[in-house]
C-alpha cells in the first residue's frame, strides 16, 4: 500500500499574498522527493466548498482519496521545502501521531492554548503541556487516525461562523484547535526532531553557517535539517528567503 | 571544597558550582542558591556548594571541575543517591516536584532549546581539533541541569581524565569557539560512551527565555516551568546587570511570600 503527501497551497481571497506564489519552488521540492521516494501527492489548489479559510482544508484531507488506498499519510504546509536527500520519513513511525514540537515562541503558545479553551467549551478541561505541542505545518499518521479528522471536521462545521469569523489576532487558526482534539482523544503521539519540521529558522540562527572554520558556506538549515518551514519572518521576507534557498539548492532537484 | 548545608543519612544531592571572582556577578547568584536552599529542605534533599575550586579555573573552568563531584562528595564524607548538577545562574520555583523520582536510574538533561547555530558551531569545532566524528545536534543536552547516579562514576572520571590530558588543546578549542565550555565535550562524551539518556521537559531548565518570549516583568515564564535558567540574552530594565535584576527579581516574586 502507498503512502501520500497532501499539500494545500490555495489562496484566500482576503490576502493581498498568494500562498500558490510562496508554493511555487516547495512543491517543486516536494514533487521530486515523492517521486524519489514512490510517495503519491495530492496538491490541493481549489478549496472545498465547505470552508472558507484555506488553513482549514487540511482537516478534510480524507475525503480527497478512497477509504483505505493509502497507509500512511503526511500533511504538510505549503511554506515547507523537503530537502532532496531526505530519508524517507514514513519509516520513522508505526502507529504513532507524529509532529515536532513547537517551542519557537511559548508565549504565544501559551496564550493561544488559553484563548481557545475559553472559547470552545469542549476544550475547557483540557490540560495541554507546551511540550507536547506540536506545529501543525508538518503532520505525519496513518490511515487509522481518519477518526481524529471527522471529529475536526465536526468540529469545524458545528463552530464554523465562529471559526470563518475569528478576527482575534495572535493565536493562529488551527494548529491550537488541533493540538487540543489530540489531547482530548488521547492520540498516541511521537514527537519528532527538530529536523523534520525546522520552524523559526532565522530565529534559531540557522541561516548562519559556520564563521569560524569558513569551511562550508552553506547555511545550517540546509545543512542540517530535512523539511525546511519558512515560518516566524515577515511575508515579505517569507517570499525572499524561500527564492535564495532555492536558488542554493534547486541543482539538486533535477 | 564543597560546603554541605547539613549533614545527612544518604539523601539525594543538589550540587551546585559557586565560585565568587569579585566581578558581581554573585550577587545574583546568591538568589539561586537561597532558592535551591529551600527547594532542598522541602523535598529533604542534600544542597551541597562546590565554593573552592580545586585547581585554578584558568586551567580548568568550574564547569569542567564539577565533573571531579563524586570525589569531592566521597571526600568530604557525604553520603549520597543522586546527584543534580545544576548552573548558579538558575532559580527554582518554589513547587517544582520532586524531580529525582522520574529520572529511572538513567542520565538526565533537557535538550538545548534555543540557538541551533551555537551548538551546531560548536560541534563543528570540536568535532574538527578533537573529537573527529560528530553527533546529532538535536538531542545535545544543556550542562546547566544534569542528574547523574553512582553508576555514572566511572564516566565522569573519564571526562575529567580526558579533560587533563588535553587540556592545553581543549582551552585552545574553547577560546576559539566560545560555545560555552564542558557542555559541547559532555555531549561528545555521552555519545561515545553510549549513556543512556532520559530527557527531561524544558520545564526543567528553561534556558534562553528571551528568545522563547516569554521572559518579561509580568513574569509569565514562572507559571510556564520549575527551573529558570537566567543564561541567555536577558532583556534589560535597570542599569545593574542582566542577571542580577532577573535573579533577584525572580526570586522575590516567587518567594515573597515565603520568605
Amino acid at each position: 500500500m502507498k503512502n501520500l503527501v497532501y499539500i494545500v497551497s490555495i489562496d484566500h481571497t482576503s490576502s493581498r499574498y498568494k500562498f500558490s506564489d510562496f508554493s511555487v519552488n516547495c512543491i517543486e521540492s516536494w514533487k521530486y522527493w515523492c517521486d524519489k521516494n514512490n510517495v503519491d501527492i495530492i496538491i490541493q489548489y481549489e478549496s472545498d466548498p465547505r470552508v472558507v479559510m484555506p488553513i482549514w482544508n487540511k482537516e478534510f484531507v480524507f475525503d480527497k482519496f478512497e477509504e483505505g488506498k493509502y497507509d500512511k499519510i503526511a500533511v504538510v504546509d505549503s511554506d515547507t521545502m523537503i530537502k532532496w536527500d531526505a530519508p524517507n520519513f514514513f519509516d520513522l513511525y508505526e502507529d504513532e501521531f507524529c509532529g515536532v514540537i513547537d517551542s519557537a515562541n511559548l508565549r504565544w503558545v501559551d496564550n493561544s492554548i488559553k484563548t481557545y479553551k475559553e472559547y470552545f467549551p469542549e476544550f475547557k478541561d483540557i490540560e495541554l503541556p507546551l511540550h507536547e505541542y506540536i506545529n501543525a505545518g508538518v503532520l505525519m499518521f496513518n490511515k487509522r487516525h481518519k477518526y481524529i479528522f471527522d471529529e475536526l471536521v465536526s468540529f469545524y462545521l458545528k463552530h464554523k461562523d465562529t471559526l470563518d469569523n475569528w478576527n482575534i489576532g495572535g493565536v493562529g487558526k488551527e494548529q491550537t484547535i488541533f493540538n487540543l482534539m489530540l489531547k482530548k482523544l488521547n492520540v498516541k503521539k511521537k514527537f519528532l526532531s527538530p529536523e523534520w519540521n525546522l520552524i523559526a529558522i532565522q530565529k534559531r540562527g540557522m541561516l548562519d553557517y559556520n564563521w569560524q572554520l569558513n569551511e562550508v558556506q552553506i547555511p545550517f538549515f540546509i545543512s542540517y535539517s530535512n523539511i525546511w518551514h519558512f515560518t516566524g519572518i515577515s511575508i515579505e521576507n517569507k517570499q525572499s528567503l524561500i527564492d535564495q534557498t532555492w536558488s542554493i539548492v534547486k541543482h539538486n532537484y533535477q | 571544597m564543597v560546603n554541605s548545608k547539613t549533614q545527612l543519612s544518604m539523601k539525594n544531592i543538589v550540587f551546585i558550582p559557586f565560585i565568587d571572582n569579585n566581578d558581581g556577578r554573585a550577587a545574583g547568584y546568591r538568589y539561586s542558591i537561597k532558592s535551591w536552599e529551600y527547594w532542598c529542605k522541602k523535598n529533604d534533599c542534600e544542597l551541597v556548594i562546590f565554593d573552592v575550586p580545586l585547581t585554578p579555573v584558568s586551567d580548568m573552568k568550574i564547569t569542567w571541575q564539577r565533573y571531579f563531584v563524586f570525589e569531592m562528595l566521597e571526600n568530604s564524607d557525604i553520603e549520597y543517591d543522586q546527584i543534580l548538577l545544576v548552573d548558579c545562574d538558575t532559580i527554582i520555583h518554589p513547587d517544582c516536584p520532586n524531580f529525582f523520582n522520574e529520572t529511572e536510574g538513567l542520565y538526565c538533561g533537557v535538550v538545548n532549546d534555543g540557538s541551533y547555530e551555537w551548538t551546531i558551531r560548536g560541534i563543528e569545532n570540536y568535532s574538527k581539533f578533537i573529537f573527529g566524528n560528530t553527533i546529532p545536534w538535536h538531542t545535545t543536552i544543556n550542562g546547566g541541569f544534569q542528574i547523574v547516579n553512582k553508576s555514572h562514576k566511572e564516566f565522569f572520571k573519564y571526562i575529567t581524565d580526558f579533560y587533563l590530558s588535553n587540556k592545553d588543546l581543549f582551552l585552545q578549542v574553547q577560546n576559539f569557539s566560545k560555545t560555552g565550555s564542558d557542555q559541547i565535550p559532555l555531549n561528545f562524551f555521552l555519545a561515545e560512551k553510549n549513556i543512556a539518556i532520559k530527557h527531561f521537559p524544558y520545564a526543567y531548565n528553561m534556558m534562553e527565555m528571551n528568545k522563547k518570549e516569554i521572559i518579561h516583568t509580568d513574569f509569565l515564564f514562572t507559571k510556564l516551568g520549575w527551573i529558570f535558567h537566567f543564561n541567555s540574552d536577558l532583556p534589560k530594565y535597570s542599569e545593574e546587570s542582566e542577571d542580577l535584576f532577573w535573579m533577584r527579581e525572580t526570586y522575590n516574586y516567587l518567594y515573597n511570600d515565603i520568605k
